[in-house]
């Protein structure tokens, strides 16, 4: 029974403090439409970021690096520069024991170095990528962005795919004819030319300036002699990111372990540079959105304190109908926690809807940065992510900075002398 | 009859830079249960620093306040709080409603804080007090749909809700015209008579003086003339 009673004078108070927060619409308005615009623009922010991990991590999956890469310890040490010097050994025993794991898909061989493309007037440095062009697209989704023919079709013309960015940059087309050239695994100069087989457009900016040939091509334009530096592997595929990160990083763990000599890197461990990125951008968002609410929590202060200085004979009122100072305290406590909590659901609903935009239309990326490359696997449209965990701790934190700015001006409203603010008159 | 408040020597002194003011010095009066008591005096001479002294709004410097017999010094902020809910109810000369509750809600906020009753007593309670002081219809308005008579019914009606024992009043009809303060101390009266609440209230209308059973006259501080009358 007394716990009703209690409810029933909470509920008053409340009432009391609602109305109040409305008393001074502008005011209040004002307040929400910041914190409403900082927490919205935080978790749309979120999204994005969230859906720029996402997509970059695919691209690199689907793309450029497989769900596991192995090459050699070696290798792997010097991988920056491109060595032919260390070669895979032992390439079926690794095979078949890859292939005893149910969750790998497809298998295939690749071998990068550094190449000059040239179109007879100009030339460019390129990243020269050589493939099995069999089974390469069994691991790798480029199929999907290529436009002409396959390296696999076997034409009697020595070909290359292009990334389309790199052709557009040479003024190159379907059937153009190139000079590529490049150091051999014995260090000699060599060139030949190739013709345009197809070209590439996909969402990762770094694969569009790429240059692919088959390996049919590279054993005699880099002397290979069956070298190979790379073997990719695809897993197959899952719904939730963070478990195909899971089984990648399992199979490379049980490569590690069971081949010594390789280094077997999960895309996820890949991409641990590109997510440290990511994770900072996180931190630069962060600080923007607590610098807007320290802005609102500056104004919700400010909102208590002119609402206490306006209201000193209510004070002296209910002070004389006996509630203590601790209760007038709560009461001016809860006028700014109501107003952070419409601030934060406000922000909330506008988050939600900043958030649907992102993942249902996406933000064109090439339409935005134009030619700007931010040396990153991101392109097209990129599409946001829902985070619910992230939406509720923009909104506890919300009313939390709403709490802590009325604490203060609550405290001083408490504080008042019964007598002054009631001064009986 | 008893004594409902007795005061002995009581003083309270300010500050005023570096020299003290008596506000009040050296009170001493006994206030009866059911007593229509009206304290007069110019401006500044402590009408208003006695009542809320007896109100417990605030602490005489030195002396003793006794209410039913018991002493109210030296208690904390929260008891001061629940003595002021339990006995005591307060009638100002600008009304002070709260401008965001309705006139009902007006009148149940010292039931809703005081939490003794459920909320269809409360309810109750409050149409009950409303009708009486003739503001039945009016429940629902907010207090600046009010005229300033119709405030001052509201703010007596808030005070008398809770059945208190004392009624402390300052200046009731300070702000109202002479026909209007006449209604609202026949009001205050006829609730003093029928409810044996006791009620002490500051006034300077000389009509208000009239309706009082005993006048108490203050100035600089002390007693000047205490005059019991048969009204």
């Amino acid at each position: 029974m007394k716990g009703r009673k209690e409810r029933t004078a909470w509920s008053t108070l409340a009432t009391i403090a609602w109305r109040n927060v409305w008393r001074h619409g502008k005011r209040t308005a004002l307040t929400i439409i910041t914190m409403t615009f900082g927490l919205g623009l935080y978790i749309g922010m979120d999204s994005i970021l969230k859906g720029m991990d996402r997509m970059g991590l695919e691209n690199m999956m689907e793309l450029s690096d497989a769900s596991v890469k192995i090459t050699t310890r070696a290798y792997d040490e010097e991988a920056q520069s491109f060595p032919l010097d260390y070669g895979l050994s032992r390439m079926p025993e690794l095979k078949a024991f890859l292939r005893q794991d149910p969750r790998v898909l497809a298998i295939s061989e690749r071998l990068r170095c550094i190449g000059q493309l040239s179109n007879g007037q100009d030339a460019l440095p390129v990243q020269l990528i050589a493939i099995d062009s069999e089974t390469d697209d069994q691991v790798f989704s480029l199929a999907k962005y290529r436009t002409g023919e396959s390296l696999a079709s076997g034409g009697d013309k020595p070909a290359i795919l292009l990334g389309k960015k790199l052709a557009q940059e040479l003024g190159l087309e379907i059937g153009s004819w190139v000079t590529l050239s490049a150091r051999t695994r014995y260090d000699a100069q060599n060139a030949q030319d190739f013709m345009v087989a197809a070209l590439l457009d996909t969402p990762d900016p770094t694969i569009n300036n790429n240059v692919y040939i088959s390996f049919a091509s590279a054993e005699s334009f880099l002397d290979l002699e069956g070298l190979r530096t790379e073997l990719v592997v695809r897993m197959q595929k899952r719904i939730n990111l963070k478990d195909a990160m899971k089984d990648s990083d399992e199979l490379a763990a049980k490569v590690n372990q069971a081949f010594p000599d390789l280094a077997a890197k999960s895309f996820g461990e890949i991409g641990r540079e590109f997510l440290e990125l990511s994770k900072a951008k996180s931190k630069g968002t962060g600080m923007i959105i607590f610098i807007m609410m320290i802005i609102a929590g500056v104004g919700i202060a400010n909102t208590v304190l002119m609402s206490v200085y306006s209201r000193v004979r209510e004070i002296g009122v209910l002070r004389s109908f006996g509630l203590t100072s601790r209760d007038i305290s709560r009461l001016f406590l809860l006028e700014g926690g109501l107003i952070g909590f419409v601030g934060s659901l406000a922000g909330l609903l506008f988050g939600i809807a900043l958030d649907a935009y992102f993942i249902f239309w996406g933000l064109p990326l090439d339409a935005m940065m134009g030619t700007i490359d931010m040396g990153l696997p991101l392109g097209g449209n990129l599409y946001g992510e829902w985070n619910p965990d992230q939406m509720l701790t923009a909104m506890v934190f919300g009313i939390l900075v709403a709490l802590f700015a009325s604490r203060s001006p609550a405290k001083r409203a408490g504080k008042l002398e019964v007598t002054n603010a009631l001064r009986f008159v | 009859m008893s004594a409902i408040l007795e005061l002995e020597g009581i003083t309270r002194l300010y500050k005023k830079g570096e020299s003290e003011v008596h506000a009040l010095d050296g009170i001493n009066l006994s206030i009866e249960k059911g007593e229509f008591t009206a304290i007069v005096g110019p401006s500044g001479s402590g009408k208003t620093t006695l009542l809320n002294i007896i109100g417990c709004l605030d602490t005489p410097s030195s002396g003793v306040v006794r209410y039913n017999g018991s002493p109210l010094g030296a208690m904390k902020d929260d008891e001061r709080a629940a003595y002021r809910k339990e006995h005591i109810s307060f009638i100002f000369q600008s009304y002070n409603l709260i401008p965001v509750l309705t006139v009902r809600e007006n009148v149940e906020l010292p039931l809703v804080i005081e939490g003794r009753f459920s909320k269809t007593e409360i309810r109750k309670k409050a149409e009950e007090v409303l009708a009486a002081v003739g503001l039945k219809g009016l429940e629902d308005r907010f207090p600046r749909e009010l005229s300033g008579g119709q405030e001052q019914r509201v703010a007596i009606a808030r005070a008398l809700v809770k059945d208190p024992y004392i009624v402390l009043a300052d200046e009731p009809t300070a702000n109202l015209d002479s026909h209007m303060a006449e209604e609202i101390v026949d009001l205050m009266r006829n609730i003093n008579k029928s409810l044996m609440a006791t009620f002490i209230f500051s006034t300077h209308d000389p009509l208000v003086q009239q309706h009082a059973r005993r006048v108490i006259t203050i100035r600089d501080g002390v007693i000047h003339t205490d005059e019991q009358r048969g009204v």
